[in-house]
């Protein structure tokens, strides 16, 4: 590409972009409605991710060790406990400990559980603290299979069923983005044949006089390139005002659920619909402009 | 230099335009190419301009050879050649200057080089008073003089010219052919497809006569030395 001619392909592009106005506006958006709805169906999944990890958090494993072991014996459990995969904690709570627990929940009654550390039915236990909830379920049999634990109590079934909750709209998520991703492809690429249609002529001329492919391409490829990240600067206002909604509908203040900080992810998002946004726009010129070059 | 070698080009099963053409144009000769509508002097040329591959045979237009150049080469191969056509296919948006500084800019000339020659061009064709008006502003044969501006203004070895009085009255035909005879004189090839008659005769020049596909005749002189053949 030649230097002088770079200042000429982007002023011919900005003309493109206004000789057919309505077409250009339709493409944007299109677009801007891909990203938005991409983009929070994203944000939803992440922040169910979020809140799924906050719920293994609030609800430890807790393993109780077999009434005839004694506090040693329960104890030394604790290094098996640790040796698994997924285990990043583990916290022994003798039955002694869990007494003076209790007591401390009870309060001013405490005085009930009086008497009880002369025959205390109480039993060791360890707490569990995961490192993540893929593979929650494996690590539970993994705790109840270890010799000496009788009983493991853990939130094991509401977790895997927001996993599959997660999982779903994982999948979702994924395939609206590719058939979005395929509707903006197709606008874009009209609108980019409209231009090229309307500049046949003009590209026939191109040809008969030397004109290179690339260089009859290139201003095509800058409409459509600042056609998708002005698609791409809108739909993240946007989404910033739409997530915020959401957030502010009062979606936060259940206290289950986490939802992701958008301040948080926000250079992500603009990276991302710049990215997607240039791929959609320079594959629907290259698309759209092919057939016109055969001169 | 254009070397055509035993070319046979076919538009479908039993639709042959040409029939085992050889054709040698020299560096700075001029040539008329004339015939009668349908009798593939056409078809030559767009096998000059590559727009057409032969379908047999050899055509080699200032050291390529069109037959097996690749897609990618053809840009470079026009770029050697002026090409102007019946209806001047300017482009409408564009003024005159446009136009002409367009062919260089795609032929990736600086700025400073675009300055000196399209204003060189334009004066040499007889048009630069109307650099800054659009082609619909101008008559037909400022038209044609603002397409020959643009074919000329890359410095090509050859200027082909496809029934390039078409559209213009005699008094501006006979103009145009005296100045592309100008840029004949400054060294260019010069290869003006035609099928005017009388326009041919009032020049004393290289013809050649194509019909029904063969070439019929090649000789100096008029339009009448092929009809005596």
């Amino acid at each position: 590409m030649n230097r002088h001619n770079l200042f000429y392909h982007f002023r011919e592009g900005v003309k493109g972009i206004f000789s057919h106005g309505f077409m250009s506006l339709a493409s944007v958006t299109v677009m801007v409605t891909c990203l938005v709805l991409t983009g929070t169906v994203l944000l939803l999944v992440m922040s169910l991710n979020l809140t799924i990890e906050s719920m293994v958090t609030l609800s430890d494993i807790r393993a109780y060790v077999d009434e005839s072991y004694s506090e040693e014996e329960a104890e030394a459990i604790g290094n098996k406990l640790r040796m698994i995969e997924n285990v990043s904690g583990v916290d022994f709570i003798s039955n002694s400990r869990a007494l003076d627990e209790m007591r401390d929940q009870f309060g001013t009654d405490a005085w009930l559980l009086d008497g009880l550390e002369y025959d205390n039915p109480l039993r060791h236990n360890f707490r569990i603290m995961v490192v993540s909830i893929d593979g929650y379920e494996d690590t539970v049999a993994d705790i109840a299979a270890i010799p000496g634990i009788s009983d493991v109590h853990s939130s094991v079934e509401s977790v895997s069923k927001l996993s599959m909750i997660r999982n779903i709209l994982g999948a979702a998520s994924f395939a609206l983005m590719v058939m979005l991703g395929a509707v903006a492809v197709v606008i874009i690429s009209n609108t980019i044949k409209l231009a090229t249609f309307d500049r046949r002529e003009e590209i026939a001329i191109m040809k008969m006089i030397g004109a290179t492919d690339g260089f009859i391409r290139f201003p095509f490829v800058i409409e459509s390139v600042i056609l998708s990240q002005a698609a791409a600067g809108i739909a993240f206002g946007l989404q910033w005002l739409v997530y915020n909604y959401l957030i502010g509908t009062g979606l936060s203040s259940i206290e289950l659920i986490r939802m992701v900080d958008f301040t948080t992810v926000k250079y992500y998002f603009l990276g991302g619909f710049m990215g997607i946004a240039f791929i959609f726009g320079v594959l629907g010129s290259a698309i759209s402009i092919r057939k016109f070059l055969k001169v | 230099m254009i070397r055509i070698n035993d070319v046979y080009q076919s538009y479908g099963p039993g639709v042959r335009a040409l029939k085992g053409v050889d054709l040698r144009i020299d560096d700075g000769e001029f040539v008329f190419i004339v015939g009668p509508s349908g009798s593939g002097k056409s078809t030559l040329a767009k096998l000059i301009t590559a727009e057409l591959r032969p379908t047999e045979g050899r055509v080699i237009v200032n050291d390529f050879n069109t037959s097996k150049m690749k897609p990618s080469e053809v840009p470079y191969m026009r770029r050697t050649l002026g090409i102007v056509f019946q209806d001047f296919r300017l482009i409408e948006r564009k003024t005159v200057y446009e136009n002409v500084e367009f062919a260089m800019r795609i032929a990736g000339a600086s700025p400073r080089e675009i300055k000196r020659r399209v204003s060189y061009v334009l004066d040499l064709v007889g048009i630069l008073h109307k650099a800054r008006r659009k082609p619909t502003e101008l008559s037909g044969g400022e038209q044609q003089r603002v397409a020959i501006a643009r074919a000329l203004v890359n410095n090509p070895n050859t200027i082909i010219a496809d029934e390039p009085t078409g559209n213009l009255d005699p008094d501006r035909s006979r103009e145009l052919m005296m100045l592309l005879e100008r840029i004949n004189d400054l060294g260019t090839t010069v290869i003006v497809v035609t099928h005017e008659k009388e326009l041919v005769n009032q020049f004393d020049k290289r013809v050649v006569a194509i019909d029904g596909g063969l070439i019929i005749s090649d000789r100096q002189g008029g339009y009448f030395q092929y009809e005596q053949t």
